[in-house]
Order: C-alpha cells, then structure tokens, then sequence
C-alpha cells in the first residue's frame, strides 16, 4: 500500500444495504479499500486492486459480541469496522464463488424484521413529537424548522419501514 | 418421553440449515466446528455463512434444543461449546425419521420414472 488516503461522505440507508456492499466492492476493485468506517462514510487507502466481497450485517444489540465476531473470523471474514448495530465484513474472492455471510433466506429476514421495529419505534417516536411541535409552532422560524424536522424524519423512518417489509416480503417469496 | 415427543413434533419441518447444524451437534461442537462438518456432511452442497449460523445457534439455544457447554481454546482464541439438550435430540432424531421415510419415496419414485424413460 502506497497509503495515500481519502475521506469519502456518504449516507448510508438501511434499506439499501446491498447496495453499499457493491459499492465497497466496486472502489476494492479500483485499488480503494476501507481503512476506517466512519459515522458517515469511509476513509479510503489506495493499494493494488482487488476482487473483494464486502457485507454488512446486524449485529447482536448488546452483550457480548465476542462469539460473534469469533465466527466471522473463523469463516474468513476480516471485521473492517462498525456503525451503530451494523458491521462491515470483507473476503477475498478466490475463484468463482463469492463468499456470502447470511446462506438461509430465514436469516436475512430475521436481519430486516429488527431493522423493521428499530425504524417502526423511530417514526413513532417522530409521529409523536409532532402535535408539541405544532402547538409550539408560534411563528418563530426556529420552531417551524424544528417541525418540519420532526415530520421529514417520521416520514424518513414510515419509508424506511416499508422498504424493510417489502424486502422481507421479496425473501420470503423469492428466497435469498 | 410421549410428553417430550409431543413437545420436539411441534418443531417439524426444520429449515435445512437448521437440521445440519442439529445433526452436527451430535457431538458437541464450536461455531466452527459446525461450519467445517455441515461442508463435510452435504458434501460441500451446504455452506453455512456466519451471519445464518450466528442466527440459528441463538434460535436453537432460546428454544432450548441446544445448550452451551463450556469453552476451547486459549485466551485470544476462545470458542464456546454447544451441545444438544434432550430435546434437541429427540427434535434430531424425529426430524431424521421424517426425512428417511421421504427419501424412501423419493427412491421408489426416480426409479419408476427411470423405468418409464
């Protein structure tokens, strides 16, 4: 690695979480490989291409997450980093067959059920907030940023919601 | 024992992972362990990821088919144990009787369209 560096800022939606793993991959094969996963996006160290797998996956909400990691390393994953209840994992792919972390529709579904109720309780939690809110809402610019706040989160979190059950729907329905 | 049949029927059918990863544990077993004998048993058809073993060890150990049974390993490389539990046996074992009698039909079945062809 020649270690020349970049920061790249990127958002990272739940839902999209495939998306992101063939992105990452994409950047490998351009000689781009993360060094650090960052709140929000990646610090990035230039070295020599290559055909890696990256996967996120959700991890235990809290305990010990020793048993956990224990069996991604022994499956030859390398744990690049963490972000909240997400973890990023990378393989090298050696021939034909691309390593995969979840091989049972079963568990990919259980993986969207939690992102399902996190993001469910999130909008609540939002919806809720807005009736204060609007009560509040005497005209003051602040207020009325705070509000409409409030309501593109609840309305980020009910679409969040909906792309998780399609997506368990889709599992269901197609498998893996 | 007709008590604990009862109890081990209402976890039929199980997911194919989750009846090679019962079947490992015929002999206790660390997570790895698990992985390398379910390659080993489907003769590499079946390969369990991480991600899908970590989620049915935590399903089996909650419902109670399966426990932990101590650890291996120094310090840095740590793994715990897992064990079947009574009823994972007998959940195994029931399991194992429905599958042998669909692959007894499954035999009669390839051969009679053999014969047809």
């Amino acid at each position: 690695m020649n270690g020349k560096r970049k920061r790249v800022f990127r958002v990272m939606l739940a839902w999209n979480d495939r998306k992101e793993e063939r992105w990452l991959t994409e950047q490998a094969k351009a000689g781009w490989h993360v060094e650090r996963m960052g709140l929000i996006g990646y610090t990035l160290v230039q070295g020599p291409p290559a055909d890696m797998a990256y996967r996120l996956d959700v991890g235990p909400a809290h305990g010990d997450r020793t048993e956990y990691l224990g069996l991604f390393r022994d499956a030859g994953w390398e744990h690049v980093g963490r972000r909240g209840i997400w973890h990023l994992f990378r393989k090298p792919v050696l021939g034909r067959e691309v390593p995969e972390i979840h091989t049972d529709p079963q568990s990919r579904i259980s993986m969207y059920r939690r992102l399902l109720g996190v993001s469910t309780l999130m909008m609540l939690a939002m919806v809720l907030q807005i009736p204060g809110g609007l009560s509040r809402a005497d005209g003051s610019t602040a207020r009325w940023m705070m509000l409409w706040l409030q309501i593109l989160l609840a309305g980020t979190f009910a679409y969040g919601s909906v792309r998780m059950l399609l997506a368990v729907n889709r599992l269901r329905k197609h498998g893996i | 024992m007709a008590n604990l049949d009862g109890r081990a029927g209402g976890f039929l059918p199980l997911t194919e992972p989750t009846y090679l990863v019962l079947a490992a544990l015929a002999e206790p077993r660390h997570g790895y362990g698990i992985m390398q004998y379910v390659e080993t048993l489907s003769d590499g058809r079946v390969k369990l990821g991480p991600g899908t073993l970590y989620g049915a060890l935590n399903n089996l150990l909650r419902q109670k088919l399966i426990r932990r049974s101590g650890e291996t390993g120094t310090n840095s490389e740590r793994r715990k144990v897992y064990a079947l539990t009574p009823l994972g046996e007998r959940v195994l074992l029931l399991e194992g009787e429905r599958l042998a009698t669909l692959s007894k039909v499954a035999i009669q079945i390839s051969r009679r369209l053999g014969e047809v062809r």
